[in-house]
C-alpha cells in the first residue's frame, strides 16, 4: 500500500500548517504532566501525542450535535472512536463535511482507573507492556478493530515502529498533502494485525441480575456512551421508571420489586438501543462507579446482533444500519 | 381459586391495528374463544413496536409477548413490518443470549385469519402454561 513515512515532526508540522486558518481546530492527544488527555487544538499543536495508552472517555462523545458549517475539523483519534464518530454520521449526528477523520493504530489501552505511571513511551515497548502487564483493559483485548483503517485516513505502525500515513478517501488526500515527503511503498507487516472474531456470547437472567445488582441507576453508562445519543431518553421522567407516589402506585399494582426499580429493565433496554451501533469501547465500563462489567454484556449482545446482518458497527459510511433498512427476501424464519 | 389464577399466563400481544387485531374482532365476532389470559394492545402498526416496550411488558411480570402484524408485503404503510421483522428477530437474538427465548413470538395474521390467529394465540398460551406448570 502507498502511504507517507511519519517522521521528524512532520505530523506536527501538517497540523500546524493545517491550523493557519482560523477556522480549523484538531482534536487529538495531549501528553502533560499526569498523562494523555484529549485536547482541541486551535493556532498551533503543543505536546502533540498520536498515541494515548489510557483510555478514560470515548473522543467521540464530543461531537454529538455537531452541524457548524464552515469549521475545519482534523480528528486523530484510536479506531474505536472513529467508528462511533462513524455511526454518528449515519444517525444525522454529525454535519461531516469538513471533517477529517483519523485513526491511529491502537496497541490496547489501560483504564485511568488504575496506576498507569509505569507505561513506557515507545510505541514497540507499549504494545510488549499490554501483552504482558496483564494491566490491558477487557474491552481492548477483544477488541474487534484496533487497525486504523476506517476514516478518511489512517495512521499504522510497521514492524519497526515507524509510524505510516495512509489515505481512504478524498478528504484523506488532502491530509496526506499536508504531511512533507514523498509517497512510496509501505512494508505489509504491520505491528498490529486483525483480531480473530470471539466466539457467541450467551448468559441467562440469573447471572446478569447478580453482575447488575450493585447498579446504583446513577445512568452515567448512558451519559458517556458516544452512540446513545437521544436527546429525550425514555428513562428522563417517570413513565419507565417511576418515582414517589407513581412508585408506590405501581408497587400496590405490580408486588414487590427490587431497588433501585427497573435496574435490570434499563440495562436491557438500552442494550438493545444501542446493539447495531455498539462499538465495544468500554466507555461505559470506565464511567461506571460500581465496577459493573458492562462491556461484557454489551458488546457481547452487539456483536450477535450485528452478525445477523453482517454488519461491523462504524466500518464504513456506506453500510446502513440494519434496523433503517430492510431487504424484502430475508429472514424467512422469523415468524414463529 | 387463587392457584388457578396463579397458573394462568398472562400474555401480552401488539396488534396491528389493520390486520391482526381486525382479526380478533372478526373472532369475537365468530364467537371463537381464545384465552383470557391474552391482552391485545392494539398498535397502528406493528413497527410501532419499540423493543423496549417488549422488553418492559416481560420485566412488568408478563410471561410471553407477542408481536403481530400483516404478512411481509401486505403492509398498509407499505413497508413497516420489513423493519419489525428485523427489529424483532434481533430482539429475539438477544433473549436467545438471555436463555428467554421461548417469551417473545412474532406473528404474521391477516385481517382476514380469525382461526389463524385463534390457533397462534391459542398454542402460545397452552407451551407457556404447560411450562408453567412444570414448574
Amino acid at each position: 500500500m502507498q502511504g507517507k513515512q511519519i517522521e521528524n515532526n512532520n505530523i506536527e508540522n501538517a497540523l500546524n500548517q493545517f491550523l493557519k486558518d482560523e477556522q480549523h481546530l484538531v482534536l487529538g492527544f495531549e501528553k502533560g504532566k499526569d498523562g494523555v488527555n484529549h485536547r482541541i487544538f486551535k493556532a498551533n499543536v503543543d505536546n502533540f501525542t498520536l498515541l494515548n495508552p489510557m483510555f478514560g472517555i470515548n473522543g467521540a462523545l464530543y461531537f454529538r450535535r455537531l452541524f457548524s458549517k464552515g469549521t475545519g475539523i482534523i480528528l486523530m483519534l484510536r479506531p474505536c472512536e472513529i467508528r462511533a464518530y462513524n455511526e454518528l454520521v449515519k444517525l444525522n449526528q454529525i454535519e461531516k463535511d469538513n471533517i477529517i477523520a483519523v485513526s491511529i493504530d491502537c496497541p490496547g489501552t489501560v483504564s485511568l482507573k488504575q496506576e498507569t505511571d509505569d507505561i513506557p513511551a515507545e510505541v514497540s515497548q507499549i504494545a510488549e507492556y499490554m501483552q504482558n502487564s496483564g494491566k490491558m483493559r477487557w474491552a481492548c483485548e477483544v477488541c474487534r478493530e484496533k487497525r486504523g483503517v476506517v476514516g478518511d485516513a489512517g495512521i499504522r505502525i510497521d514492524k519497526n515502529g515507524i509510524f505510516w500515513a495512509f489515505s481512504y478517501t478524498e478528504k484523506g488526500e488532502t491530509f496526506l498533502s499536508l504531511i512533507e515527503g514523498d509517497i512510496k511503498e509501505a512494508p505489509t507487516e504491520m505491528l498490529i494485525n486483525e483480531q480473530q472474531e470471539a466466539a457467541g456470547f450467551n448468559t441467562n437472567m440469573e447471572e446478569f441480575s447478580r453482575d447488575f445488582s450493585k447498579c446504583i441507576m446513577c445512568k452515567n453508562c448512558r451519559d458517556m456512551c458516544p452512540v446513545c445519543y437521544c436527546i429525550d431518553c425514555v428513562f428522563n421522567g417517570d413513565e419507565y421508571l417511576p418515582r414517589g407516589d407513581a412508585l408506590i402506585n405501581k408497587i400496590f399494582r405490580t408486588g414487590s420489586s427490587a431497588m433501585p426499580q427497573g435496574k435490570e429493565l434499563f440495562h436491557m433496554i438500552r442494550m438493545f438501543h444501542v446493539s447495531q451501533s455498539c462499538v465495544g469501547c468500554g466507555a461505559c465500563e470506565e464511567a461506571c462507579p460500581q465496577g459493573i462489567p458492562l462491556t461484557k454484556y454489551f458488546k457481547g449482545i452487539s456483536e450477535r446482533l450485528q452478525n445477523m446482518f453482517s454488519y461491523m458497527s462504524g466500518r464504513s459510511l456506506d453500510e446502513e444500519i440494519p434496523y433503517l433498512t430492510f431487504i424484502e427476501d430475508e429472514l424467512k424464519d422469523a415468524e414463529d | 381459586m387463587e392457584n388457578k389464577t396463579e397458573n394462568n399466563p398472562e400474555i401480552i400481544g401488539f396488534a396491528c391495528s389493520f390486520c391482526t387485531f381486525k382479526a380478533s374482532e372478526m373472532a369475537g365476532s365468530l364467537r371463537m374463544k381464545y384465552p383470557d389470559g391474552v391482552k391485545l394492545i392494539q398498535v397502528p402498526c406493528s413497527s410501532r413496536v419499540d423493543p423496549a416496550f417488549v422488553i418492559k411488558a416481560i420485566f412488568e411480570g408478563a410471561d410471553g409477548v407477542f408481536v403481530a402484524g400483516c404478512h411481509p408485503g401486505d403492509c398498509h404503510f407499505i413497508k413497516g413490518n420489513y423493519f419489525t421483522r428485523r427489529k424483532i428477530a434481533a430482539l429475539k437474538e438477544m433473549f436467545d443470549a438471555f436463555s428467554m427465548k421461548d417469551k417473545l413470538r412474532l406473528f404474521w395474521v391477516s385481517a382476514a385469519e380469525a382461526r389463524r390467529f385463534v390457533e397462534k394465540v391459542t398454542g402460545m398460551h397452552n407451551e407457556i402454561k404447560e411450562k408453567k406448570d412444570a414448574g
